[in-house]
């Protein structure tokens, strides 16, 4: 039986690419990531490759701030946004299903989000091309990489934000709550917990990377130093204890998210009211 | 064979019951009228027949159990919400590309628009309709792909007398054609003299169900259709609305800008039900 899956998806990323929200994101996102190219190049000059490493960081931090904020947001607004419009109702009388509508609505956000993300990016690269390497660009490809795995985490939990709550003032407010404990708060309690209960090198590898936002970090940091040596002793105790597979489950620990916020909130759109 | 049937059909919200255990069959090429109070359970019946919020019993349309099959039941049915709530940013030409591309039929789009006039509307963006035309346009993707069955949830609100008389040629064509209609309306809207059946709702429960002139024999509705002339406002007394509207029509009157006085809808359901 033929689907209307791509139509949806297709019809979702035409007005998210219309959308005013969607512009800001890429003007914000596209400025700041230029900016910070142009100043690691201002500084090689005088202090030479550690610039570079400086920009990158830079681009990191506004990557783990900037994406999971507007994916998580987006998507969180996508269902309960239709619900509250009353188009819900219109939509689903369509011969479609409720799974084809709910995976549309997490495609066509997740599409908006990475292409306007690689459109920073590329910006970006194409700058820092004119004085770089080959092997840096490598590194901003896998830092790109990694701020996909991040916008298919927080869009999985955005869409489930958006499944369980029943206006978009509940979903804004919930949408941040998480953002800030996966960006804030849940650093703050690793810092009290390694000095509180003395933790061990594992356990904290282990909490640091059930936080899908601390995964993609850490992944972002190894692309830039595969020694990862920014992190000190633990940095020294992964690379040392488990090589290289310390990465998989870097990278499965978000897919996980990702997964499970979509499974669990299509799981409740299919049984919930108009 | 049957076009819609329905078995011990019963929805609950929370603790109060919306649909208690309604069992009919409407035949195919049957046009039928559900009638109730607000708060009677029609829209939410019309919901389930619809297979878009879930229930329990069974329903089946044209041979497809709606469960199983909610997505090929829906390519065979038009439907006009009573809430029509489009998503703003939509040109009517885009939605009618919208809803004919995700049945999967080409359509005219001056043919289809035309039905209702709203030819000269093609490029305007769906949130700057009034609620008319809103309604018209329900009306007109509807009938895209030229449906099975048709089922409208109180069609005639915010519909000025001539569209009213449009809407009731074009059920009376359906019927005609042997297509099934099934139209829910809080008062008898006129429509009782086109329709062969009337189903009649209350409490969430099917009380009766009768035949279109047993009705018209029993309740006897009478309706005043007040229409502005040179002198001020006439009045003019009729139990068959729609063949008034149009003798006022062809006799030179302004039909668009009549008053019509419906029969008192609690009166009439207490008259119905004995």
């Amino acid at each position: 039986m033929s689907t209307a899956l791509p139509l949806l998806v297709k019809r979702g990323l035409q007005s998210l690419l219309m959308s005013r929200w969607m512009l800001g994101y890429v003007v914000v996102f596209t400025s700041l990531s230029l900016t910070f190219s142009y100043l690691g190049i201002l500084g090689l000059g005088t202090v030479g490759f550690r610039a570079f490493s400086g920009a990158l960081a830079a681009v990191i931090n506004l990557n783990l701030y900037a994406v999971p904020l507007i994916s998580i947001i987006t998507a969180s607004f996508s269902i309960v946004a239709e619900r509250e419009h009353g188009t819900l109702e219109f939509q689903l009388s369509l011969p479609i299903t409720r799974s084809e509508f709910f995976a549309a609505k997490a495609i066509a956000i997740m599409l908006a989000i990475s292409l306007a993300t690689m459109l920073g990016y590329g910006l970006a690269g194409w700058y820092l091309m004119l004085v770089l390497t080959d092997a840096d660009l490598l590194i901003f490809m896998n830092i790109l990489a990694s701020s996909l795995l991040m916008v298919f985490s927080f869009v999985g939990l955005g869409m489930l934000i958006s499944a369980v709550t029943g206006n978009r003032f509940t979903a804004l407010a919930l949408s941040i709550a998480v953002w800030m404990f996966f960006s804030l708060i849940y650093e703050m309690l690793l810092m009290v917990s390694v000095i509180l209960f003395r933790l061990s090198a594992t356990d904290l590898w282990i909490l640091m990377t059930l936080n899908p936002l601390e995964a993609s970090r850490l992944v972002m940091i190894y692309s830039v130093d595969p020694s990862m040596s920014f992190l000190g002793e633990l940095g020294n105790f992964l690379i040392r204890e488990m090589g290289d597979i310390f990465l998989y489950p870097l990278i499965a620990v978000p897919l996980g998210y990702g997964f499970l916020g979509l499974i669990l909130g299509l799981n409740h759109f299919r049984r919930s009211e108009l | 064979m049957l076009a819609v049937e329905l078995e011990g059909v019963s929805k609950w919200f929370g603790e109060n019951l919306a649909l208690d255990n309604i069992s009919m069959v409407i035949e195919e090429g049957q046009s039928v009228l559900l009638l109730g109070p607000n708060g009677a359970g029609k829209s939410t019946l019309l919901r389930c027949i619809l297979g878009i919020i879930d229930f329990k019993g069974r329903i089946s349309v044209l041979g497809l159990d709606v469960r199983k099959h909610g997505r090929e039941v829906r390519r065979h049915v038009g439907y006009v919400p009573q809430n029509i709530r489009y998503q703003e940013g939509f040109s009517v030409m885009e939605l009618v590309d919208h809803v004919s591309d995700i049945k999967g039929v080409d359509v005219f789009l001056d043919e289809s628009l035309s039905q209702f006039r709203l030819e000269d509307m093609a490029y305007a963006k769906v949130g700057s309709l009034s609620s008319g035309m809103r309604q018209r346009l329900a009306i007109s993707l509807a009938l895209i792909g030229d449906p099975q069955l048709l089922i409208l949830d109180e069609p005639f609100n915010n519909l000025d007398p001539v569209a009213r008389n449009r809407l009731s040629e074009l059920l009376g064509d359906m019927a005609r054609r042997g297509k099934t209609v099934v139209v829910s309306v809080h008062t008898m809207s006129g429509l009782i003299h086109s329709f062969d059946g009337v189903a009649v709702l209350n409490g969430g429960r099917l009380v009766k169900m009768m035949k279109a002139e047993e009705v018209v024999r029993v309740a006897r509705p009478v309706y005043k259709i007040h229409i502005r002339v040179e002198e001020g406002w006439r009045t003019y007394n009729t139990e068959n609305l729609f063949a008034t509207l149009k003798e006022l029509e062809e006799g030179g009157y302004d039909v668009s800008s009549a008053w019509i006085e419906e029969p008192d809808a609690e009166e009439l359901l207490r008259t119905i039900i004995g």
